[in-house]
């Protein structure tokens, strides 16, 4: 079985933001310790955030899974997974 | 839901009813639709990331179910590609004698809203042990399997509703 092929990733754009001198302190010992860069370590945070925001959607019935899993460029399998990892119940109720 | 009827899948539906070890039979006991947009979610993308479900349920649905082409789908929708597939899948039908079978909270508000028939996996083995498809202990290991992936109370409501049927029943 073939199904046509899925969109291309997401575009990525540059978004200005202005963050605390402190925020950027922990985040460059963050990314010391992980040997990467300060930009990944926030990216890394911000998707975290994100993922954790979208499953808890989900949770309460304000997203769908698929719907989560477009947003997030993540499969089924691992909404499931980011909701166990969370804590997070999901179904119906 | 009676034997016969037609059930519509959407991806959260096959999963979890592939955890509960259960997809076969229902596969079996039903007229099972998979829009292709539901097959990529379940299968395809499952694959492309070496998840182990998706092998099984890729040979369930090849020698048991039927896959319906529906063309791309683009997700403007407040769902999913797959869940709006199947969505449309039903409106195709006419609505006749068709479940759709999803555990998503979101979507499953909004099938009773527009008076779409749902069904969630834990009632599908529910119902299956009520028809005697299944015995009540098959039913009951399938909840265990399931039980990580549905909420508490939906758990305890179907463990009662599977304790609940005729001891006397033997599977098909």
């Amino acid at each position: 079985m073939t199904t046509q092929p899925r969109p291309n990733k997401p575009k990525t754009v540059p978004v200005p933001i202005r963050l605390s001198e402190m925020l950027l302190e922990l985040a460059d010992l963050h990314s010391t310790e992980h040997r990467i860069n300060r930009t990944d370590t926030l990216r890394q945070w911000m998707y975290q955030a994100a993922e954790r925001y979208a499953v808890s959607l989900v949770s309460e019935g304000r997203l769908s899974i698929g719907k989560a899993s477009e947003l997030l460029d993540v499969t089924y399998y691992d909404i499931y997974h980011i909701a166990e990892k969370n804590g997070i119940e999901l179904g119906s109720e | 839901m009676a034997a016969g009827n037609t059930l519509i899948f959407d991806a959260d539906g096959l999963i979890k009813l592939n955890r509960a070890g259960i997809l076969l039979t229902v596969a079996q006991a039903y007229r099972c639709i998979v829009p292709s947009e539901v097959y990529y979610e379940a299968v395809t993308a499952g694959l492309a990331m070496h998840h182990p479900d998706a092998t099984d349920i890729d040979a369930i649905i090849s020698s048991e179910m039927e896959i319906w082409p529906e063309p791309m789908v683009t997700s403007e929708s407040m769902f999913g590609a797959g869940e709006t597939a199947a969505l449309n899948l039903f409106h195709q039908m006419g609505g006749r004698m068709a479940n759709i079978i999803s555990d998503d909270r979101n979507f499953r508000i909004h099938l009773t809203g527009i008076g779409c028939p749902s069904i969630v996996p834990s009632d599908v083995i529910v119902r299956m042990a009520q028809l005697k498809l299944i015995t009540k202990e098959r039913a009951l290991d399938a909840l265990v399997k399931l039980r990580p992936h549905i909420r508490m109370s939906r758990f305890i409501a179907s463990v009662d509703g599977v304790e609940a049927v005729n001891d006397h029943s033997t599977e098909a």
